[in-house]
């Protein structure tokens, strides 16, 4: 797994930050209290001042996990962010696909509207999975949330789309470049808080975090950052395998974000 | 680790995503569930392995063997990481080819050694427009060579390409020819011995020499620095070259303002400023400049200019992030994907240089009369 340059990628991170916010008026953050938007809110940090000067939105479903919660609470007052929580609900017939997608998408559509958000910062990376490989640091959402991946916009040099269609939103990408190992070593440098399922109790840890319905621990004794550093130079198992909405069936990713999923 | 960006380049069908892929898979750069998804689709696919479909993850691109959109996958080498840039070869393709090539530092050519296949009109497309976007240095992969391990057949190509570069002209630092087989591996990282005559090095070891090799900065440039915006009391930037000087004058351009840089906070090139006097509302897209003669001002500009479709004689082109209103006299016969020497007039001055001299100051984005994407400029 290539370990990259912290500081030129902080510092392409910090640019992207501060080109969606002379270009956009109504910027919000997504928050799973995962390691990867865990790690914007500080990288927000470093770019904006020593401030997270945008809404946090947390979707939740109410099926997130305890820890989650506590960690949720206990960073918003931390970081003194102004946390918005979309209620999403779930369904009786729960399965990884209409589960994440009608119902966290639903959840979101209905913030956006609310607070006529122009611009989201979303965590994801290229190395997550192929098809977010394919993804642009600006990227354009219609109103129906759908991600036409087939005509893309141009991304030149340093040159971003900023030109959204009415009533839609661009997805902002700053952490497109990281590598999974690279977020860690961002984590260890900067001492940023990270959500305690990550780390090792009895034998098992979760590499990727989902909620309680749809995420799998694994085997592991991993129990600091050192450990999961240590642990990711090893190993050759993709980071979410343990996320059973990824499996269901094929194309669930190109189909998921197609149709306005995260 | 320092990463290097290299572009594939080539027409479609020469086996670009193929070549990534299986660089990924020799150099075990991709998870296991990766490769065995790719393997499992391609069976479907009536396929024994099908190694492009590692980066080819869109449906529609594994149904119809295509690549649509650019990808990267990062792979490592000793010491250095490669981030291989994948690009759709097809010609309606051109503005997601842009998008990947422009990240490009070096550039990897694949050409097909099959019969009825080899150089085409898009293959000497993308080396143009990926040399006009600043990519100097060349490394052409004669591919396919598992169907005939020919010497003959590969020199035959060599010669060709020798001619075609020799007649682009333009800066180009390097130039490798290898050949191999995307599909077997042959060239990759080794040789099997169905390559005796060939005396060169595989692939990866070009690639690395050409990392090694360490790019000229011009020292003799003053302070740049191109505004992005405030936020509270401060404005954000990029320093595009030299270094900040604290209470020192700067010239906010193109209104040739002088200005006061009274603090400054760093990371890396960007950086947050204390700037007294500035008016805040306007400053997306102009820039600070210690010394006002290292750019120029004016409302022309000369250019080597790439159009996807034939120009309008109206347009719009994006510069530092700002869109100008432009217009080109152009009177020879119009056509798609044109090559065009000549210069445009804004409806407002700005400041810019060559981009020989400063490469970010020396390059445009074109869009069209209905602000859809056209093609792109290079200042000379």
């Amino acid at each position: 797994m290539i370990e990259q340059n912290l500081k030129e990628l902080e510092e392409k991170s910090i640019y992207i930050l501060r080109e969606a916010n002379a270009k956009f008026k109504n910027i919000a953050v997504l928050w799973s209290m995962g390691k990867d938007s865990t790690a914007m809110l500080y990288l927000i940090r470093k770019a904006f001042l020593g401030k997270v000067p945008f809404p946090v939105i947390h979707i939740d479903n109410s099926i997130d996990f305890p820890e989650s919660y506590k960690f949720r609470e206990e960073l918003t007052k931390k970081l003194h962010l102004n946390l918005i929580v979309a209620k999403s609900d779930i369904k009786p017939e729960i399965s990884g696909f209409s589960c994440c997608g009608a119902n966290k998408t639903e959840a979101l559509k209905k913030v956006l509207k609310e607070y006529e958000f122009d611009a989201l910062i979303v965590s994801i990376r290229r190395d997550e999975h192929a098809v977010r490989s394919k993804e642009r640091y600006f990227s354009i959402r219609d109103k129906n949330f759908k991600w036409d991946y087939k005509n893309q916009p141009v991304e030149l040099w340093y040159n971003y789309s900023s030109d959204i269609e009415n009533d839609g939103h661009v997805r902002i990408h700053p952490l497109l470049d990281w590598n999974e190992i690279d977020v860690w070593n961002y984590a260890k440098k900067e001492h940023i808080p990270i959500n305690p399922l990550y780390f090792s109790k009895n034998g098992y840890r979760y590499r990727s975090l989902g909620c309680t319905h749809c995420t799998v621990p694994i085997k592991s004794n991993a129990k600091t950052i050192n450990d999961i550093i240590k642990e990711l130079k090893t190993t050759n198992i993709e980071e979410r395998s343990g996320r059973e909405q990824d499996k269901e069936k094929e194309y669930v990713m190109q189909r998921l974000r197609a149709l306005g999923y995260l | 680790m320092k990463v290097v960006n290299i572009s594939l380049l080539g027409n479609k069908d020469a086996g670009k995503s193929t070549l990534i892929g299986k660089i990924a898979i020799l150099t075990n750069s991709i998870s296991e569930a990766r490769v065995k998804e790719a393997k499992n689709e391609s069976e479907k696919f009536g396929k024994e392995f099908e190694p492009a479909f590692i980066l080819d993850a869109f449906k529609e691109e594994r149904e119809n063997g295509l690549t649509i959109d650019t990808t990267s996958v990062k792979v490592q080498y000793k010491n250095v990481g490669f981030q291989f840039i994948d690009v759709p070869g097809h010609q309606y393709l051109i503005k997601n080819m842009l998008t990947g090539a422009s990240k490009g530092e070096i550039g990897i050519v694949v050409v097909s050694s099959k019969r009825g296949e080899g150089i085409t009109s898009q293959t000497k497309r993308h080396v143009i427009l990926a040399n006009m976007l600043g990519i100097n240095k060349f490394i052409i992969f004669i591919n396919k060579m598992d169907l005939n391990y020919s010497e003959n057949e590969y020199n035959k190509i060599v010669k060709k390409l020798n001619k075609f570069f020799s007649k682009i002209n333009n800066e180009i630092k390097s130039i490798y020819f290898i050949p191999g087989s995307a599909l077997t591996g042959d060239g990759i990282l080794k040789y099997s011995n169905k390559f005796n005559w060939y005396n060169g090095k595989p692939l990866i070891k070009y690639l690395y020499s050409l990392t090694k090799q360490n790019e000229k900065i011009d020292k003799n440039i003053s302070n740049i620095i191109f505004l992005q915006g405030s936020f509270e009391d401060k404005v954000f930037g990029k320093i595009i070259s030299g270094n900040i000087k604290k209470n020192k004058i700067y010239y906010l351009m193109p209104e040739d303002k002088k200005v006061l840089i009274k603090s400054y906070k760093k990371n890396g090139n960007s950086v947050s400023l204390k700037i007294n006097k500035l008016d805040k509302a306007n400053i997306n897209g102009k820039i600070l400049i210690e010394n006002k003669n290292d750019v120029i001002l004016s409302d022309k500009i000369k250019a080597k200019m790439f159009f996807i479709k034939k120009p309008d004689k109206y347009f719009y082109i994006y510069f530092l992030g700002k869109k100008y209103e432009a217009s080109l006299n152009y009177k020879e016969n119009k056509k798609n994907f044109v090559f065009i020497n000549g210069i445009i007039k804004l409806k407002e001055k700005i400041t810019y240089q060559s981009f020989k001299k400063i490469k970010e100051f020396g390059r445009f984005v074109i869009y069209d009369k209905n602000s859809k994407f056209n093609g792109f400029g290079i200042i000379k």
